[in-house]
């Protein structure tokens, strides 16, 4: 028997940037884990803000029938999320030692990697110039490749997904294209404090902007 | 070893019951009103229900995400943890909810919930004539007795 089935790594804005399973879960495909991830991301925060008691940083350990998920929250706001089979023994530990170690250190300490990417822009602010002016910009990080959120009406491609001549950005055709309930999952995110203040709280959306 | 508060909903998202012990955050710093704290929490579990089914590793007739759930088939989580409370939950075959949060030592609690459900709020509230289904209620009765029930359990 198992115990671990999976593992995901998410980052500060709510995007998946792992994830790997150890046990083959046939039914959930790729954009089914990123809506997940955004998911746990955005529940994780209600429930801070939810809580009876101060001081409360966000769901620990979430207990079901057939597993159990164990989060682990870094100071810089990264997840590591692991899926195990109920009652397993020392998860945290495995979290927060093993697998944290490994991650600063192969990928963090990678001078390529690319999922911190706008660290500079993040302490600024995102800036809005020229004809973006007005429109917000999200950290590149925060989408899939090739999407870029130029507002929060409509998605726009950069580069046209290969072998899908119908996907256009606004259908809601079912999945020929998942980039609507990605953006509206987005938006939901970037509602919470912690996506907010993390934008820039100084930066006024369009739809702010337009009241 | 404290209980601090404790909903109950129907399977239309309306809170039936909501009673708090202790609250030390107060309602305005977390949802803002108790309404919106409500309607907050529903909306919590709700997606949690969906979340748990979702992620469920067994693989035979797994509920797509988005679609929807019937109540007992598809996983559920029970409860969870945070770093200074646990929310405690149950959903009754007919949709109503339970839930109740603690201080996050306490273990276990669902045989507790069923307890609560089959012998304090179907004996207090549903059997009572005057109660219409549906709507929110407030009995004297129903909180002593789940009160009582509370600090007789947490002696053991």
């Amino acid at each position: 028997m198992p115990a671990l089935y999976a593992l995901y790594v998410i980052n500060k804005s709510g995007g998946l940037i792992y994830y790997k399973e150890f046990v083959p879960i046939a039914s959930l495909n790729l954009n089914d884990t990123l809506r997940l991830a955004s998911i746990w991301h955005s529940l994780h925060a209600i429930a801070a803000q939810l809580s009876p008691a101060q001081g409360c940083t966000g769901i620990d350990l979430l207990l079901t029938e057939t597993f159990d998920l164990h989060c682990f929250q870094t100071l810089t706001g990264t997840k590591f999320l692991l899926v195990v089979e109920p009652r397993t023994p020392d998860v945290a530990e495995l979290l927060r030692t093993t697998i944290y170690e490994l991650y600063t250190d192969y990928v963090l300490k990678n001078p390529h990697d690319e999922s911190q990417h706008h660290g500079l822009r993040e302490e600024q602010g995102p800036r809005a110039e020229g004809k973006d002016k007005g429109k917000t910009i999200v950290p590149r990080s925060a989408l899939p490749p090739g999407l870029q959120l130029t507002n929060y009406l409509s998605v726009q491609w950069t580069q046209k997904p290969r072998g899908r001549s119908n996907c256009s950005p606004t259908s809601t055709g079912n999945d020929g294209c998942d980039v609507p309930k990605y953006a509206t999952l987005l938006m939901a995110a970037q509602q919470h404090d912690t996506v907010r203040n993390f934008k820039g709280a100084n930066d006024p959306g369009p739809a702010e902007k337009s009241m | 070893m404290v209980c601090y508060n404790f909903y109950i909903f129907n399977r239309q998202g309306t809170c039936l019951c909501y009673h708090e012990w202790q609250r030390p955050k107060s309602v305005k710093q977390g949802a803002g009103t108790p309404s919106d704290d409500q309607k907050m929490m529903f909306g919590l579990f709700f997606s949690l229900k969906t979340f748990a089914a979702a992620m469920d590793p067994r693989t035979e007739n797994k509920a797509q995400l988005g679609g929807p759930l019937r109540i007992g088939g598809a996983c559920t989580f029970h409860s969870y943890a945070t770093n200074n409370y646990k929310l405690h939950f149950l959903e009754s075959p007919s949709g109503i909810k339970i839930i109740l949060n603690t201080s996050p030592e306490i273990g276990d609690l669902r045989d507790h919930l069923s307890t609560i459900y089959g012998s304090i709020y179907v004996e207090y509230v549903l059997k009572n004539p005057v109660y219409m289904p549906g709507k929110p209620f407030r009995c004297q009765y129903f909180i002593g007795a789940l009160t009582k029930y509370l600090q007789d359990c947490r002696l053991t």
